[in-house]
């Protein structure tokens, strides 16, 4: 791969989309000089009219090109040294050291929550994104969202210019066609003027649209959000009579029963809440103060898989169940319609009252608005308000009541919608199917679209407007406890694209256009002078800006509001109050026989009837990254499937239809009807079907559009999340789904080890009392020589919940391909460190259990042996090394390696097409080529990097001073790396647990990767049942 | 019957057997001597600007890190911007022709495009800083560049040469007052090796695991 | 087997003129008509498929076959151990058989050794384009290099490099080296004089003088000295490439031995399988009798029975040991996805050649050839099985996974024998398909004979 020349290599779109473009933001002010300088532009014109166009007049993309050229990792090239060229900076930017990687702290945002990271930025070319360890949603760690955003970045299929009518237009054009049409509306009060947003808790964009309303006071603004919160918004109204938000302190919990919530993956605190949750988990802490965790849900998800004790029930019967509890707890006063897990309410009840004040009771999103009412009402009941769970006012903005999409469409309908301006949403794509909103929008005379991509939404609209990626402009937001970030741009707007707030200036016709200034504005009282706002950008976040807790008590009337449905429907009040919601979609703002349907429900669902569910995928959400390469090919988490949705059926289901993994099914639900392909999942509950929605993308780009089938189809504003009555007809057709896992049953092999906690209070080394050599076997060959350092891991499967960010953030650190869905099918998927899934126990409700597998680095390794050409190496500091360069391909490594964590390059998979994914690239490691096996290195680029800066200061490299990918990014921190020859370290410690063992001790491999047993603490009573 | 071959046709045979073999030798150690030594040993390319070390370095007597000012942060040694040629050359010689794409390019034209000498190929990871530090001399790499009006590549840069170094650090290891030092020899480097070694904590047989330059 | 066997082997002993002339007369006078032509050019559509498969596989790498992880071997691998093992048989006959003086072997070594040589390069690509970057496989050979690398030897693809790489060099001096005799015959009865050029060019000025005759002896009881030990090494070499792996399946002691019948076993069908059509096509059952036929037969039994007992310690052993791996993976072999592999290669490899006890089915060659081309399906087989079988399940469960065959690997499979197919059938076409002068000695009568040279006790 020839390194990246003066930006010759850049597609016709970005240069035509940069001949209209004006500068970006200023990044470094201390370059100004450079890009003012007027002859610098000129000769660009004259000399390289080419290179003119790609650059514009943004020296940044000049500097990253430079960059690049210097700095860019090549393809493995043999022979004699390429002629090729240096190009020096013509003003070398302040602070930077040519080859050296800067961090710059910004936020990335998900459901418009911020999660502050650390941007790597080689030569002006963000490559990597961690985690702000002084962030509080962070506190280092990312989820898998994060680390895929840098992919986004890069995507050459982002929208790249202002298309009017689908026919490339320029910003200009636009803010004149603009300035009419505010204008007209302007006259009467704007009405006819609507906004549409998702869920916003940036101060600048909500100052903005206060003003915009201010300004305009008949105009409206919508929120659609398709995975929202309004559900538990409309809940707290409920039970407090204010829209407050909820902060959990998992930390502080012994007892958590969760009905249907996958608090793990939560988008505002997921990566929080995992951290808390785990600090609870560890056997070793006196006293075996370990939490236990209840999970009631009809779909397995993350935090049931790690569940002590989980249920599965269908989503109606979990609304029975909780009802039966609320009563219980004294929350609820009616008439007892029996359930049939009175054991377990039993159990439960007692176990949170044994823990009173120190026991949580958390409802999922997906669940009606009365359940999370009640369930604030019971963790009062409990004690548990201002301790384990707080309130605050709300983080999120929310427009006034019932400003849903809805009342959009209904608007639309009414003809009163004349200038539609959608920011950053694609309701074309993921409206419910019943609000028929693609035709809805054809109605509008003015729409105006602004994206990340040319997506659904973007092609049914007049403008659409390319929206800048969140690491090329300025804005701020929010975290879930209301910390403010300042999100900086790491580099200039690679395409001719602009934030949300500037477009909001341009729509209020502001006189500040700029994201800087707009965001500077802002927060120019709070951080009024230089040092404030710089010291604000450094650490990622504005110091104390968290919104403070409040105390909140759960209003007397609640008892009644809740009280039993009449009829057994649910309570109209409690509808009244749900639509105030505002944003709630209308299941949960809504219609009374709707809610009534909750017990028929369970009723039906017992009888045979069955539910369908609908749900965020895993991996690519609400569909916003279907074009993300890591992401589609990301295992799914409990699932292990690649590139597709499936219909997620309980075994018993498939048993009683006859169905098999991977064949086709149609799915009938209110008169419309969906194929797709089926997946028998252990653990569903038995009547409950799950389809995950963003696949079926019509309009998406190279990587996504056309992907899987669209969940959307089925999806009704009347039940966003579930929908009873739905009918399953097998059509006998098949469809090969890409798994990277086929067999999830451990065959009674230990290679991952579980214990109750009982176990390990009787014997703590349970773990390995029954391997032959609890140390290391005896060898007839000698130990190498020890070295200066000795590099060891540890992965804790009691903290492990499964989450796969270890998986994706490897990928990015080291340049792995993406290798597609049909290479998958072959099972050549690329990933360096793997997350194992085994079953144990009965299909209809298994044990999950997660097992992340990078490369073990053998004392004797297997691999080294067999290798002809030495590619295989072991390295004085007990690293085994692959050396891609020397590697031939014979693959006798990867037969003989009992893990199996061994990849190879079966084709060309590293893509050169597309240049700008190849200034992703991380240029300290070697891109692999066709031919050549490759695996985990335990990021030796780190290792290097540090051991060259203490060789260089004469001392030896710190504990914590080199993080592997996987580790930096582990949300629960199950992953330590470090030395093991230092007693003191980590590593060490960890390894000096009673819980540790080996995998495949028995082979003598002597791995240098070693696991700590994974504890359950199920509750005795229910340990049979 | 008449012979079937003339009656030379033996020796000729033979002849000609030897002969393929001589050529098939020669022809496999023709390769190899090519391959052997890259090509562009000691002799300079045509830069853009025919910048001489000779006078800059030599004669002038500026220092190495004045211009090339990350080579002990950093893997790559840096090349000047244009800004450091011009706080002399905005006073001096500026008129001069040779000059005249500096100038240009510090008005705002073309950044100057300086033909690469020592490259190596993307899967090796060399970096100067901790070179520098451990006592090679900017000399051992780079020969007297402070000698050269044109600069030239003065190593092979095969991996047999890195290895050569690697195996015995000894051999050219430099007080860390002497690295920048384009004449300096040592009295007795095989002594003054030893000791290096051991204050420079070198560890030897780290030195030659591949993952130290491959990764 | 008694050395007077020849003499009854070929009925009506004949002179030495008539022997001399039989052979000479197929390339040099016998007309090859529609059957040879129709072969030949199946053979050669076959090749050239393989051809433009290389082609494929060097533009797009090795991805083309069905293989993974963490079936990193299949289909390639299992065709060059088929057929080095098959070029075993060769050798066998014509160096062992010549070195313990079994005279019957004469009117067969020939066309066994052609098998072998053919067989052997046909062989040798499979390595070469099975690795990921092929163009990087002299890297395997150590020469000092710029890189200052060397090879790593404790590998046994190292080794097995240099096994094959011998073995073929051994086995083709010795082929050629035994057809200069007969070069020179067919120089000296060549009409034409273009062939006598030829010819006699490859005879490379072979005058029969006593001189000649002497060093020849001599020369060809070095090459069989040293072949003989090549056959053993390098099907030994071929066995330590799997041996050496801990994969279970794979991780056994017996393999060497175990390896080197089931060469013998094979490569003996394959003499089998072209001798019979041979015969019947060039009129040569004079000379390739039923009791050649028979001896082989004979031959193949005894190696298929050791065959047969090295599946059944291995099986044994598993239970033996009760290693939990080793177990599951027998198990999974006899019932697992492949387990038809497992029955195939039982049913070709040890139910049919029991058929061989009888001596009617011994001395019928349509039978015969049945057998050995089912004994020749049934090694494919055995090696599909030990490597993919062993690979598709091995230690974590989480890793498992099945390997599908790609059009490609048919492909290639087919091509290979095509290749060895049009190699072979020019061969027929101009070469002396028996060895004359062996022959000759063989063909006169058994008192001479005895005279001539002392029995082996």
């Amino acid at each position: 791969m020839p390194p990246l020349k003066s930006g010759q290599s850049f597609d016709p779109a970005a240069a035509r989309a940069e001949l209209s473009g004006q500068s970006g933001p200023v990044l470094w002010r201390s370059l100004e000089e450079l890009a003012d300088n007027e002859a610098f532009r000129q000769w660009l014109r004259q000399e390289q009219p080419r290179l003119a166009e790609v650059l514009g007049l943004d020296r940044r993309q000049f500097l990253r090109t430079l960059g690049a050229a210097l700095a860019l990792a090549g393809v493995t090239a043999c022979g004699r040294p390429p002629q090729n060229e240096i190009i020096p900076y013509v003003h070398a930017p302040v602070g930077q050291v040519d080859g050296l990687p800067r961090f710059f702290a910004t936020a990335l945002t998900r459901n418009g929550y911020a999660h502050g990271v650390l941007v790597e930025n080689h030569m002006g070319r963000p490559t990597k994104i961690e985690g702000n360890p002084r962030h509080p949603a962070s506190l280092g760690a990312t989820d898998i969202f994060a680390q895929a955003a840098i992919l986004q970045l890069w995507d050459p299929d982002r929208s790249q210019t202002v298309r009017h009518r689908g026919v490339i237009s320029s910003w200009d054009d636009f803010a004149a066609a603009l300035l009419d049409l505010t204008a007209q509306s302007g006259r009467n009060g704007g009405a006819g003027m609507h906004v549409l947003t998702g869920e916003v808790t940036s101060p600048t964009l909500t100052a903005q649209l206060d003003a915009l309303l201010q300004k305009f006071p008949a105009a409206r603004w919508h929120l659609h959000e398709p995975l929202d919160s309004g559900n538990s918004r409309a809940g707290a109204r409920m039970a407090f009579g204010a829209p407050l938000s909820t902060r959990l302190h998992l930390d502080r919990a012994r007892v958590i029963l969760s009905l249907d919530d996958d608090f793990l993956c939560d988008p505002a605190a997921g990566v929080r809440h995992a951290r808390d949750f785990a600090a609870t988990r560890a056997p070793e802490k006196a006293g075996g103060g370990m939490s236990r965790l209840y999970v009631l849900e009809s779909t397995p998800s993350i935090t049931g898989a790690v569940a002590d004790h989980r249920l599965p029930l269908e989503s109606a019967r979990i609304e029975a169940f909780s009802r039966a509890l609320a009563r219980r707890l004294g929350v609820l006063e009616d008439q007892a319609d029996s359930i049939n897990e009175s054991a377990w309410l039993d159990a439960i009840v007692s176990d949170l009252q044994a823990n009173h004040g120190h026991s949580l009771i958390t409802v999922g999103r997906s669940q009606p608005a009365w359940m999370h009412a009640a369930a604030h009402a019971m963790n009062a009941a409990l004690g548990n308000s201002g301790a384990v769970i707080e309130y605050s006012d709300p983080v999120e903005r929310v427009p006034e009541e019932g400003a849903s999409l809805a009342q959009l469409v209904n608007a639309i309908r009414a003809g009163s919608v004349d200038l539609l301006v959608m920011l950053d949403v694609n309701p074309a794509y993921d409206a419910p199917a019943d609000l028929e909103f693609r035709a809805a929008l054809k109605q509008v005379p003015h729409v105006v679209h602004l994206g990340l991509y040319v997506d659904e939404s973007a092609e049914l609209s007049e403008w659409h407007l390319p929206q800048a990626h969140a690491l090329e402009t300025w804005s701020d937001a929010r975290a879930f406890d209301g910390t403010v970030t300042i999100g900086q741009p790491l580099i200039a707007p690679l395409y001719d694209g602009r934030s949300a707030c500037e477009v909001m200036a341009l729509l209020m016709g502001a006189e500040v256009q700029k994201g800087h200034d707009l965001v500077r504005r802002q927060w120019r009282a709070k951080l009024a002078d230089e040092p404030a706002w710089v010291a604000a950008l450094q650490a990622g976040l504005i110091a104390d800006s968290a919104i403070a807790v409040r105390s909140a008590s759960v209003r007397p009337d609640l008892k009644s509001l809740l009280a039993p449905p009449k009829s057994g429907g649910a309570p109209p009040q409690g509808g009244g109050a749900l639509s105030q919601g505002g944003g709630a979609p209308p299941e949960s703002s809504g219609a009374p026989p709707q809610k009534g349907r909750a017990p028929s429900q369970s009723s039906s669902a017992s009888q045979g009837g069955l539910e369908l569910l609908f749900r965020g995928d895993p991996t690519i959400e609400d569909g916003r990254w279907s074009n993300n390469a890591w992401l589609q090919e990301l295992p799914k988490p409990l699932t292990q499937l690649t590139w597709d949705n499936a219909v997620l059926i309980s075994p018993s289901l498939a048993a009683e239809r006859h169905l098999s993994n991977g064949e086709l099914v149609e799915l009938r639900l209110q008169g419309r009807s969906l194929r797709g392909p089926v997946w028998i999942t252990p653990g569903q509950a038995a009547r409950s079907v799950t389809i995950h929605l963003g696949y079926g993308r019509r309009r998406s780009g190279q990587v996504g559009t056309g992907q899987g089938f669209d969940a959307y189809a089925l999806r009704s504003s009347s039940g966003p999340w579930r929908s009873a009555g739905l009918q399953i007809l097998a059509t006998g057709e098949r469809y090969e789904l890409a798994g990277t896992q086929q067999h999830f049953q451990m065959e009674g092999r230990d290679v991952l080890r579980v214990g109750t906690l009982a176990d390990f209070q009787t014997n703590p080394r349970f773990a390995t009392a029954h391997d032959r050599y609890p140390d290391k076997p005896p060898s007839l060959y000698p130990d190498y020589p020890p070295g200066e350092y000795a590099w060891g891991l540890s992965i804790d499967l009691n903290a492990c919940i499964g989450c796969k960010a270890c998986t994706i953030a490897c990928q990015a650190e080291n340049n792995i391909p993406t290798v597609g869905r049909d290479q998958v099918r072959r099972g050549r998927e690329m990933h360096w460190i793997r997350v194992d899934r085994y079953y144990e126990g009965h299909q209809d409700n298994p044990h999950t259990y997660s097992q992340p597998v990078p490369c073990m680095m053998c004392e004797h390794a297997p691999c080294e042996l067999v290798c002809p050409v030495d590619a295989t190496v072991h390295d004085s500091e007990g690293l085994n090394v692959q050396i891609y360069n020397r590697c031939v391909g014979t693959r006798f490594c990867s037969n003989n390696c009992p893990y199996k964590v061994r990849r190879f390059n079966f084709l060309q998979y590293v893509q050169s097409s597309s240049d700008t994914l190849l200034a992703q690239r991380n240029p300290e490691v070697t891109v692999r080529r066709r031919g050549v096996m490759e695996k985990c290195t335990y990021c030796i680029q780190r290792i290097e990097a540090a051991h060259i800066e203490a060789d260089k200061q004469d001392r030896r490299i710190g504990d914590g001073e080199v993080l592997t990918a996987c580790q930096a990014v582990c949300p629960t921190q199950a992953i330590v790396f470090g030395d093991l020859s230092d007693g003191r370290s980590q590593v060490a410690q960890a390894k000096a647990s009673a819980r540790h063992y080996v995998m495949l001790g028995e082979l003598n491999t002597r791995p240098r990767t070693s696991y700590l047993a994974r504890v359950r603490n199920p509750n005795p009573s229910l340990e049979q049942g | 019957m008449a012979q079937l071959f003339h009656r030379r046709f033996g020796f000729l045979f033979r002849l000609g057997l030897i002969g393929a073999a001589l050529a098939a030798t020669t022809g496999v150690l023709l390769w190899r001597a090519s391959m052997a030594y890259p090509a562009g040993v000691n002799d300079p390319i045509e830069q853009p600007v025919p910048f001489s070390h000779k006078h800059h370095v030599g004669d002038d007597g500026i220092r190495c890190r004045y211009c090339h000012s990350s080579v002990e942060k950093s893997a790559f040694a840096g090349i000047p911007p244009i800004s450091t040629c011009m706080t002399c050359h905005s006073q001096l010689y500026t008129d001069q022709p040779v000059l005249a794409p500096v100038v240009e390019a510090f008005r705002g034209g073309a950044s100057l495009r300086w033909k690469r000498l020592n490259k190596l190929p993307d899967f090796v990871y060399f970096n100067h800083s901790i070179h520098v530090a451990k006592g090679i001399g900017c000399a051992s790499c780079h020969g007297q560049i402070d000698t050269m009006p044109l600069t030239a590549r003065t190593a092979p840069l095969t991996m047999q040469w890195c290895l050569d170094c690697h195996r015995h650090p000894e051999q050219n290891l430099r007080p860390a007052d002497r690295v920048f030092d384009l004449h300096w020899k040592a009295a007795n480097q095989s002594a003054l090796g030893a000791r290096l070694l051991k204050a420079y904590h070198i560890d030897t047989a780290r030195l030659t695991d591949c993952s130290v330059c491959h990764r | 087997m008694s050395a007077s066997l020849p003499s009854e082997g070929i009925e009506h002993a004949p002179t030495y003129a008539a022997v001399t002339q039989a052979i000479c007369d197929i390339p040099l006078r016998r007309r090859f008509g529609q059957g040879w032509r129709a072969g030949f050019a199946v053979a050669l559509l076959l090749a050239l498929l393989l051809m433009f498969g290389i082609g494929w596989l060097l533009v797009r790498g090795v991805g083309i076959w069905g293989l993974n992880i963490p079936v990193a071997w299949a289909f390639a691998i299992a065709d060059y151990v088929w057929w080095i093992a098959i070029g075993m048989g060769g050798t066998f006959i014509s160096a062992a058989l010549l070195l313990v003086r079994q005279e019957w072997r004469s009117s067969l070594n020939r066309y066994a050794e052609t098998m072998t040589v053919f067989a052997v390069s046909v062989s040798g690509l499979f390595p070469i384009l099975h690795l990921g970057r092929p163009w990087f496989f002299y890297w395997l050979f150590p020469y000092p290099d710029i890189m200052n690398v060397w090879p790593q030897w404790r590998s046994s693809l190292e080794w097995d490099f240099f096994a094959i790489l011998a073995y073929l060099i051994v086995s083709i001096l010795y082929w050629y080296i035994g057809m200069i005799p007969d070069f020179a015959s067919l120089r000296d009865r060549a009409a034409s004089r273009t062939r006598a050029r030829v010819y006699g060019f490859l005879a490379l000025g072979w005058r029969g003088e006593a001189r000649h005759w002497q060093r020849f002896e001599k020369l060809s009881l070095i090459l069989a000295g040293l072949a003989v030990p090549l056959v053993f090494s390098v099907h030994s070499m071929v066995a330590l490439d799997f041996s050496e792996g801990l994969v279970p399946g794979w991780h056994s002691t017996i393999f060497p031995p175990f390896f080197v019948a089931g060469a013998l076993f094979s490569g003996f069908a394959m003499v089998l399988a072209l001798g019979i059509p041979m015969r019947r096509y060039l009129r040569l059952e004079a000379f390739i009798t039923s009791r050649h036929l028979e001896n082989m037969a004979k031959m193949m039994l005894a190696t298929g029975l050791v065959v047969d007992y090295s599946y059944c310690s291995e099986i044994f052993t598993a239970f033996y040991s009760m290693d939990r791996y080793e177990l599951a993976m027998t198990l999974n072999r006899m019932g697992g996805a492949y387990a038809w592999v497992f029955w195939g290669t039982i049913l070709c490899n040890v139910l049919q050649i029991q058929l061989l006890w009888l001596a009617r089915i011994r001395r019928s060659p349509a039978v015969l050839f049945i057998i050995s081309v089912g004994v020749l399906i049934g090694m494919w087989l055995e090696r599909f099985m030990l490597i993919v079988t062993s690979l598709y399940r091995d230690y974590v469960p989480s890793s498992w996974g099945m390997f599908y065959p790609t059009v490609w690997d048919i492909a290639f499979l087919a091509g290979s024998v095509g290749l060895f197919f049009v190699l072979f059938l020019t061969f027929v076409r101009v070469g002396p398909v028996i060895s004359m002068f062996e022959l000759r000695r063989a063909v006169c009568s058994p008192a001479e004979a005895a005279q001539r040279e002392p029995q082996p006790s």
